[in-house]
């Protein structure tokens, strides 16, 4: 594995250079003689998200031990960085740093975050616009030698931004502008601002309409008893003792709703007219408003599912690595699978595999779990007919 | 009920559920862990999908599903809601029920940045040791890439030993 070489040689010096723990001691010797706390250098690999952030992140930190340590190093010297340099990776790092932030800030996956995508965009786009106004200006005052690398820079910029538009513009997926909509405390609101407003489409309208073209075709129909959890919000009353007077009182009151219902828009549209909420989680909000809106509240629970990205399952392949360990290195692919899905099943249960160790086989577990998540999944499921 | 999915490091595939339940609460669960046999194309990949919602009789559920965007998902996709079509008649659409994985497309806009500074990691594998130790040599101060070369080869030195199981090579 090429990323993980441990040595480098400098053919044309005829010097070896290699991290060795003599080396390492001497940096960190250096970094308490700055008083420098020590962090773990951290190396970019492509493979790796944000590494090269992370990298300059922790270089920059131990900036002052890592030029005493150069000057101790003879042979490596010539890796001195000059404070123009510095200056770049100081740069390069400000640049990064927002797009870090929104990477993982997208890479949750207790919360849903896909109301969160076009939010992300807009503030990608944004950060790009400050920037280049930040480098223009520097470009514009800054001292003659900086010039060339502000110059670079703001060509790589514009480059991130051809790249990012072709991205966006192929973003239309539906839920990404219902998410939005179906945020309380947001709706329409960025589609009212920034670049939304600029553009000749009434993007607003769009994403309106075409949302409650597919509330009504989707949702605004499905019978209660239908839903999984429509018999118990419609069904608890009955249980409750009354009289007849009540009973009277109740057959009146529903015909009044009734025709009210006639008469007022859908669920969707008394929906959007509500005022938008100061503060809450999407979940925890509809969580209180699902008996008022419950055919809606279906369609906020199938969209709010969709996670903005893959970070779900590649937390399980960092988890797979240390299954398949360097100790283990020849294990079975059928037995990969099965730990991880039996891991899987444990997290579920909330317990560690350690704490598990001494249970029954693997195979009987991933049968417990498949049926499990089979009752689940018809217990709590329902859409798209 | 939605299901993300994907397809790493040329050997793997992984496949997460993801639903909110009655009490709105926000599940995610791990349906499936392969290791691929056979070629990566779409139809291949789309045969591990089906067969995971076919296990797991999700085949009716599938809300969206996200991937990321290279070019075998895509045909994989259209394997899979082909043939969940003809298993149960419903009908997906691609154009809306695929979803791009986003910190997959920060990442690629990210790398463009890095890789129009030339300062990729991938860039400099590609170069010898002596050519780097070359160029450090015989740069001026005003390249980008030089200066990340020199980051980069500092960070070699200090970081730590490390082995990278030998599965997953």
């Amino acid at each position: 594995m090429h990323l993980y070489v441990t040595s480098i040689y400098i053919a044309n010096a005829y010097q070896k250079i290699s991290s060795s723990s003599q080396r390492k001691e001497k940096f960190a010797k250096a970094c308490s003689t700055a008083s420098v706390r020590q962090l773990q250098i951290l190396y970019d690999v492509p493979t790796r998200w944000n590494s090269a952030y992370t990298m300059l992140e922790r270089a920059l930190h131990m900036r002052r031990a890592i030029t005493l340590y150069l000057t101790e190093e003879l042979d490596l010297a010539y890796l001195t960085l000059s404070n123009s340099e510095w200056d770049q990776c100081g740069a390069l790092l400000t640049i990064l740093s927002p797009f870090k932030v929104e990477s993982t800030r997208i890479q949750q996956t207790e919360r849903p975050t896909i109301h969160r995508v076009y939010w992300s965009y807009e503030r990608m786009f944004n950060t790009i616009d400050e920037l280049r106004d930040d480098l223009q200006n520097s470009l514009a005052r800054g001292r003659r030698k900086d010039r060339d690398w502000i110059a670079q820079l703001l060509n790589a910029i514009n480059e991130m931004e051809r790249k990012l538009k072709s991205y966006y513009t192929a973003a239309t997926q539906y839920v990404f502008s219902e998410a939005c909509l179906l945020d309380p405390v947001t709706k329409t609101s960025l589609f009212e601002s920034g670049s939304f407003i600029e553009d000749v489409v009434n993007w607003k309208q769009k994403y309106i309409d075409a949302a409650r073209g597919r509330f009504e075709t989707n949702y605004e129909n499905m019978h209660f008893d239908d839903m999984a959890n429509g018999a118990s919000i419609f069904h608890a009353p009955a249980k409750r003792q009354r009289n007849d007077d009540d009973d009277d009182d109740d057959e009146f009151r529903r015909r009044i709703i009734d025709r009210q219902g006639q008469r007022l828009e859908n669920e969707f549209d008394r929906y959007m007219q509500l005022p938008l909420e100061y503060d809450g989680r999407p979940l925890d909000s509809w969580r209180k408003n699902q008996h008022d809106f419950p055919h809606l509240a279906q369609m906020f629970r199938d969209v709010y599912a969709v996670p903005a990205s893959g970070a779900g399952v590649e937390r399980e392949f960092s988890k797979s690595g240390r299954v398949a360990s360097w100790t283990r290195s020849r294990l079975d692919p059928e037995t990969l699978s099965e730990i991880m899905l039996y891991r899987s099943y444990l997290a579920r249960q909330g317990k560690a595999i350690e704490e598990m160790e001494d249970d029954a086989d693997g195979d009987v577990s991933e049968e417990a779990e498949i049926q499990k998540l089979t009752r689940e999944f018809t217990r709590s499921f329902h859409l798209l007919e | 009920m939605y299901v993300t999915y994907e397809f790493w490091a040329d050997r793997t595939i992984g496949i997460t559920a993801h639903w909110i339940d009655e009490k709105f609460r926000l599940h995610d669960s791990l349906l499936a862990f392969h290791v691929l046999e056979g070629a990566h194309t779409g139809e291949n990949l789309s045969n591990y999908v089906f067969g995971t919602l076919v296990d797991f009789d999700l085949c009716d559920k599938l809300f969206c599903i996200t991937t990321d965007n290279a070019s075998n998902n895509k045909t994989m996709i259209t394997h899979l809601f082909e043939s969940i079509y003809i298993r149960t008649g419903v009908q997906h659409d691609e154009k809306n029920q695929h979803i791009p994985c986003l910190a997959h497309v920060i990442n690629l806009v990210v790398g463009a940045f890095l890789k129009n500074l030339k300062v990729t990691a991938e860039a400099e594998d590609q170069g010898e040791d002596e050519v780097m130790y070359q160029r450090i040599q015989d740069g001026n101060e005003k390249d980008f890439a030089l200066t990340m070369l020199k980051i980069r080869m500092i960070s070699k030195v200090l970081y730590p030993v490390t082995y990278k199981c030998a599965f997953f090579r």
